[in-house]
């Protein structure tokens, strides 16, 4: 076999004892040293060099220590690279890890011998979870955590208080600080410290939390899992069925542990299973869907509360399109103008107006969709979800020139809203393949979005009933302006 | 500055300098992406606390490979990953070699930079297909079933594109560095 078969067969953890015994063997010769010290070095590397690749700052614990200067060359490099730095406070050995009181942020370092693309073309790191919620938490200026902000796969700390993250995959997660989390991927994470508390919907089912001890896989269920200072990892079902798995490998499968409903077990960092101290109450509470709180599918996500700013550029994401309520029981004693109110397919290429008549009260919600950029290659990527309401939808607002004008009205007091010249969705020709796509149901209670990933902004504004229905259900007056073909 | 303070700034400067290195030794012992990462982490850690102690460290990417070795053996044992090698001396073998292969390269000026800089010229100029295969993979991270999936080939053909592209990336990268002469 040769080096580079052998190398690979390493690589992929398929080589036997005697192959490796041949690999040892020829690493004795300058050509197989090289052979091997340029694979591994390509392997380590290919993330940085590749496009796409995203550029962050130092470790924090360098920049704290005030070695920035130290290694920063004359003219400003970037640095870089693919593996993600941790930074922690000096003095923690490694017996600490688990469960100490360390400092860390998710950082990535970039070499600098290149431009970074930015851009169009460029395809950012995908985000796998969005920050829902967060209580009592302190924000500091350049916080990667704040409702709305999309999180890609890394580390993350909170230092106290509860964040409620919404995963791609489906997943709902509180997280208890003092929590160090890991995000893996849109339906797994790792918990190394700290508590946390899952509700998993049938589509998500699978959701996993590895912790130093156990692997909790999901199989219908509400959970909770917390990682002490000890290492020690305990999990209790509140609702449904878990299965705890402790690593293994091939010639020795590990623990399977199935739990149910109010059963919990606590596992040792090396996989022992012991008795679970914890008590039920102790874990935060899963996350519920309140109950006259829009559904969502797909890529929409509902923000439990509203985030600091819609601007352009403050929540991007490609994966991630937000939903939050804005304002509610709002007295419409006026004519309101508004894109459309009936069940239909709307696309942007139609200029629509009509206007919904005084005496209801309604509650409006924003759907935000700023995506990163777009795809290297143009292909119309698209994103597409669905959200339905409890109350009847009264009217979609669509354009950038009536959601300035009703932002006053509808839009939260807290929020930073950007009247800029990108808002709304996409207008286009009816064959373009970039043109935003808006269907509202028959029974006037969803609405199901297909967005171009185009790199601008998308914006609906969307007026829902308070109330129940009254026999005055229609539009005061239904004036459609249609400039094209439906 | 107190010394103790210039030390670490040194071996900051000299960490950073050597990663590419030191990311090449853990991530090809390892295999595990996140593994590897959480190994270099503590690598770290274990550095400035002894410098903090002011213990002299003669050569540091040596002393970081130990550790790292030492770190990775537990992962191992941790994970209970014996499915390559039940035999630890034939392991243990391996390492020592592939110490030596990394300990040669520390002698060599700009070994890794020289490498990178033909590995980026390598990468330019592949078609745009076979980058956005190694992005997919590198870049997202995205499973062999997603690649499969997101460019309309089978798993088999997704594996058998990769390996054709990083065995041609590195003919490239051969082709653009002079031979180097192995000095014992």
């Amino acid at each position: 076999m040769t080096t580079d078969e052998l190398l690979q067969r390493w690589s992929d953890g398929s080589i036997t004892a005697d192959e490796l015994g041949e690999l040892t063997a020829k690493l004795a010769e300058p050509e197989h040293q090289s052979a091997l010290l340029n694979d591994w070095l390509l392997e380590s590397s290919l993330p940085d060099r590749l496009p796409g690749a995203s550029v962050a700052s130092l470790p924090e614990a360098l920049r704290t220590k005030g070695l920035l200067q130290a290694v920063e060359q004359p003219h400003r490099r970037k640095w870089s690279g693919w593996l993600s730095w941790r930074p922690v406070t000096v003095a923690a050995s490694v017996a600490l890890l688990v469960g100490a009181s360390f400092y860390f942020y998710s950082m990535r370092l970039r070499d600098d011998a290149r431009d970074i693309q930015t851009g169009a073309g460029a395809a950012s790191e995908p985000h796998v979870a969005v920050v829902t919620s967060l209580s009592d938490y302190d924000h500091t200026t350049h916080d990667p955590l704040a409702v709305g902000r999309a999180l890609s796969a890394g580390d993350y700390r909170l230092p106290g208080g509860r964040m409620r993250l919404s995963f791609a995959g489906g997943a709902q997660m509180i997280v208890e600080g003092p929590a160090q989390l890991s995000l893996l991927s849109p339906s797994r994470a790792r918990l190394t410290g700290g508590k946390a508390a899952a509700h998993v919907p049938e589509a998500a089912r699978g959701f996993t939390v590895e912790t130093p001890g156990v692997e909790v896989v999901d199989l219908g269920t509400n959970f909770g899992v917390s990682v002490g200072p000890s290492g020690v990892s305990n999990v209790h079902v509140f609702s449904g069925e878990v299965e705890a798995r402790v690593a293994g490998d091939d010639s020795r499968p590990g623990l399977l542990v199935a739990l149910n409903t109010s059963e919990g077990r606590g596992f040792a960092s090396d996989g022992v299973m012991v008795e679970s101290r914890l008590d039920p109450s102790s874990f935060p509470p899963p996350p519920s869907p309140a109950p006259d709180a829009p559904r969502t599918v797909g890529a929409i996500h509902y923000l439990q509360q509203p985030p600091v700013s819609v601007e352009t550029g403050h929540l991007e994401s490609n994966e991630f399109i937000l939903l939050f309520k804005e304002c509610e029981a709002v007295d419409l004693n006026q004519e309101t103008v508004v894109s459309f109110a009936r069940p239909g397919r709307y696309s942007g290429t139609e200029k629509l107006r009509t206007k919904i008549g005084p005496t209801r009260k309604v509650t409006s919600f924003l759907m935000h969709y700023d995506p990163t950029n777009r795809p290297r290659d143009r292909s119309p990527l698209r994103r597409e979800g669905s959200v339905t309401f409890a109350s009847p939808i009264v009217g979609v607002i669509n354009r950038k020139g009536v959601l300035n004008q009703t932002d006053d009205l509808f839009g939260h007091p807290g929020v930073i809203y950007d009247q800029g010249k990108r808002r709304g969705v996409e207008r286009s020709n009816a064959s373009d393949a970039s043109s935003d796509v808006i269907v509202m149901s028959h029974d006037l209670r969803t609405l199901h979005f297909n967005l171009a990933v185009s790199g601008d902004r998308d914006q609906v504004r969307i007026l829902v009933r308070d109330t129940e229905p009254s026999a005055d259900t229609e539009p005061v007056s239904d004036l459609p302006v249609r400039t094209g073909k439906q | 500055m107190s010394a103790q303070s210039h030390a670490i700034q040194q071996a900051a400067a000299e960490f950073i300098r050597d990663r590419h290195l030191l990311g090449a030794f853990v991530t090809g012992l390892l295999r595990d992406v996140h593994a590897a990462e959480d190994v270099l982490q503590e690598v770290w850690v274990l550095l400035s606390a002894e410098l903090e102690k002011d213990t002299l460290i003669q050569n540091q990417a040596a002393w970081c490979r130990g550790v790292a070795r030492n770190l990775i053996r537990r992962h191992w044992e941790k994970r209970k990953m014996a499915k390559v090698v039940v035999d630890s001396e034939a392991l243990d073998a391996f390492m020592d070699r592939v110490e030596q292969c990394f300990a040669w390269a520390d002698t060599q000026e700009h070994f890794a930079t020289a490498r990178l800089a033909a590995l980026d010229e390598c990468v330019a100029s592949l078609p745009e297909r076979s980058r956005r295969l190694l992005s997919l993979k590198y870049t997202q991270r995205a499973a062999m079933e997603e690649i499969a999936e997101e460019t309309g080939q089978s798993f088999e053909a997704v594996k058998k594109a990769l390996i054709r592209v990083r065995a041609a990336l590195l003919e490239c990268v051969r082709r653009k560095l002079s031979q180097e002469e192995w000095t014992p």
